[in-house]
């Protein structure tokens, strides 16, 4: 584990493995004596200075006497809170949006289904009425050939030139 | 996690009680903000408590520290108050902002030669330190000697050390970690436990 406080101060180890370094400093005496050593070492080398042996033992004794800091966890909570009301906010945006066009969507289809039937019975009710004469389909079925829509491939020309327009009510 | 990340760690574990999370920022601070101090206080034993007050008046006001700042930028300003505050007090001359500030004390790590803190009863103690420090140094295999000093004295990360000597970077981190203890090793007999000399 103190390979890992060497790596931790160094800021060389990972998110979760240093938070368990971290975790582990609290519990084990031997690796805050490796943190305070390494630290050391490295102020020796770089000749940055030595404070006194019992400059620590001093410093303890007066943070001892000062009571427990215990401070809300506001900023992590803030985050958390404001991450949260933006995704609410997002997803009632959406919600409302969506709800809006299906129900424009919905009255509109509704509208239209409406009016094509209406459009389509006056359509009807305005064609000319033939005698239904079985030698004129005939004679269609006998000159279908000369149709413009003959060059078209398929059965649609058939469809077309059969028709006999005849209103369904008379059917 | 960087170096910032660790120390906002620390610091929110010592805002929900953790004490020994701030010693451990103690530790890490304790000598640079001494230095630090001892560009406007001249007596060493006056640095020292300078640089006690310094700490007690940081964890006092660490339920304010939202970390805008970096943890050292924040500890160093509260440190250079407080020595202003104390040299007013003492009826000496505080150092004018234009003198002395922040953007300073942030440089100030790669800066002027030490100055010695050491009071006379612990002369001794920090020599025999020093001494045990660089000989170690001296007697490692090359290889651990060099990973370790790039990264103390040069600052390089284990990448660029990895780059430099030819090998992985898993490599590097075992040799300044091997360096470290077989340095730390000699120290331990001089520095007890942390139940007394430690941080």
């Amino acid at each position: 584990m103190k390979h890992d406080i060497s790596a931790l101060m160094d800021g060389e180890l990972e998110q979760d493995a240093a938070e368990t370094a971290i975790a582990r400093l609290k519990q084990q005496e031997e690796l805050r004596d490796a943190w305070f050593d390494y630290h050391l070492i490295g102020d020796v080398m770089r000749q940055t200075g030595i404070v006194s042996a019992d400059f620590g033992e001093r410093l303890r004794g007066k943070l001892a006497m000062e009571p427990v800091v215990l401070a809300p966890r506001r900023p992590l909570l803030q985050k958390t809170k404001i991450a949260a009301l933006s995704v609410a906010a997002s997803l009632a945006a959406v919600a409302v949006v969506a709800w809006v066009v299906l129900q424009n969507n919905t009255d509109k289809a509704k509208d239209n289904l409406a009016a094509t039937q209406q459009s389509n019975a006056a359509a009807l009710a305005s064609l000319p009425r033939y005698p239904l004469n079985s030698n004129v389909n005939e004679y269609l079925l006998a000159h279908q050939e000369f149709s413009p829509s003959t060059t078209m491939q398929g059965v649609a020309p058939y469809v077309r030139t059969v028709s006999d327009g005849a209103p369904e009510t008379n059917r | 996690m960087g170096d910032r990340e660790i120390d906002q760690q620390l610091v929110e574990r010592a805002q929900h009680g953790d004490k020994h999370a701030f010693e451990l920022l103690v530790a890490k601070y304790q000598r640079k903000l001494g230095r630090l101090l001892s560009r406007f206080i001249r007596d060493a034993a006056e640095i020292e408590d300078v640089t006690q007050e310094a700490f007690i008046k940081a964890y006092r006001a660490l339920p304010s520290f939202r970390g805008d700042s970096a943890f050292y930028t924040w500890l160093y300003r509260i440190g250079i108050n407080t020595a202003k505050n104390y040299l007013v007090a003492m009826g000496r001359r505080a150092p004018t902002t234009t003198e002395f500030d922040i953007a300073d004390a942030e440089t100030f790590e790669n800066g002027e030669q030490l100055k010695d803190v050491n009071t006379p009863e612990n002369e001794l103690m920090s020599k025999q330190i020093a001494n045990t420090v660089n000989q170690t140094l001296q007697e490692l295999p090359d290889e651990l000697r060099t990973a370790i000093t790039l990264r103390e004295i040069e600052g390089l990360r284990y990448e660029d050390i990895a780059t430099i000597m030819g090998c992985p970077i898993g490599t590097v981190r075992s040799r300044i970690f091997r360096a470290r203890e077989a340095i730390a090793e000699k120290l331990r007999p001089m520095l007890g436990t942390s139940k007394d000399k430690r941080w």
